[in-house]
């Protein structure tokens, strides 16, 4: 089967950008699997579009708000392989130095994880990809008040290690 | 220490490297693939839509003629009936480009969704969209347990308009033991449509 410019195109494009959005998608799913899941996800919903895509100044830009969307859209009713912790962590990361001890880093990736799902794409948002609130905004759909809103309360359950019950029954493992 | 606003942006950056970890397999051909399956999809919907549309038409002409050329006979054009139909589909080729990561042999599950549904609300009046307009979702995995959900934020209206549904997810589990699986999708849509379900028995080797 013959590759068109544009598909060879789409490709290059895969291979030089998947590592870094495989980093975002993990924030956004707390695990690999479910990561690379988003990811292709996103790249297959673009394919179609990459005639148009590629063109843009940031082709990551338009992928981030497809990852963003699938995300919040139907993972949030069926998450098939994530994993809910019920042991989130007591006393929260506040206190503790993120950024040098592996065991805190997995803290954090507790927490972000037992964040509801817009409140865990703000914060990554805002302070992984450092987008503007008005941009997280444009990302997700909602308002700047709702930025504000979900990003507050996502930092504030982190600090806490508090988080709500997730509502979907796990299987056993 | 604390949480603040620069700490937690280094220990993000810190914790999304652990995704380069994972960055052996080349995702390429299986975008392709998946794009591929989403269009034809797409295709095979408006196909039955376009099927259904000629259905309409051949009864018109067999029940007196071109409607055009009788005004006084134009049949009222039928209700559309509501449905729901659920399908399962083992996707091998994907499941194969999973690693075992320790937690079974993975397996891939494409669950798709076709109908046409009574729109449901929430408690604000708004909208439920996609699969949202499903009163409960539910996915079995024998002998594990199940994911998805057995309640909706958004609830039936008596007389609502129906609504298309089509989409298409994956999913993935992970099998402890080779041998056969059954899985049951079951999706209850608002009355009068009710429950509808699927199986599908995966063989793992």
């Amino acid at each position: 089967m013959s590759v068109s410019p544009a598909e060879s195109d789409f490709d290059s494009y895969v291979r030089a950008s998947g590592p870094r959005l495989k980093r975002l998608s993990f924030l956004l799913t707390g695990d690999l699997d479910t990561a690379e899941d988003l990811l292709q996800s996103a790249y297959a919903k673009v394919l179609p579009r990459w005639a148009k895509v590629g063109d843009y100044d940031n082709p990551d830009a338009y992928m981030r708000r497809v990852m963003v969307s699938i995300r919040t859209s139907w993972w949030r009713r069926l998450r098939g392989r994530e994993v809910l912790t019920a042991d989130f962590p007591r006393g929260g990361v506040a206190g503790r130095d993120l950024a040098v001890d592996v065991g805190e880093l997995d803290y954090l990736l507790t927490g972000l994880r037992a964040l509801p799902r817009r409140q865990q794409v703000a914060v990554v948002l805002r302070h992984y990809c450092d987008l503007s609130e008005a941009e997280t905004a444009t990302v997700m759909g909602i308002s700047v008040g709702g930025v504000k809103s979900q990003t507050s309360k996502g930092l504030a359950a982190l600090r806490v290690g508090h988080a709500p019950s997730p509502t979907i029954e796990e299987p056993s493992r | 220490m604390n949480l603040s606003p620069d700490a937690l942006d280094r220990a993000l950056t810190e914790l999304a490297e652990r995704a380069d970890l994972d960055e052996s397999v080349d995702r390429v051909p299986a975008i392709h693939h998946r794009a591929r399956r989403a269009a034809t999809v797409r295709l095979a919907s408006v196909a039955g839509a376009l099927a259904a549309v000629a259905a309409v038409v051949a009864i018109t002409l067999g029940a007196g003629g071109l409607p055009f050329t009788r005004a006084d006979s134009v049949p009222a054009k039928p209700a559309p009936k509501p449905f729901l139909t659920v399908g399962l589909e083992s996707q091998e080729e994907l499941a194969a480009g999973l690693s075992d990561r320790g937690l079974g042999t993975p397996v891939v599950v494409q669950i798709t969704f076709h109908g046409l549904v009574p729109q449901m609300y929430n408690d604000a009046g708004e909208l439920a969209t996609g699969t949202d307009n499903l009163l409960s979702l539910q996915m079995y995995w024998d002998p594990r347990g199940w994911d998805g959900r057995g309640s909706s934020e958004y609830h039936c209206v008596r007389g609502a308009p129906l609504v298309k549904m089509d989409n298409e997810f994956l999913m993935t589990t992970y099998a402890f033991r080779a041998g056969t699986h059954p899985i049951t999708l079951r999706a209850t849509a608002c009355d009068p449509v009710g429950e509808v379900s699927e199986k599908l028995s995966l063989t793992v080797r």
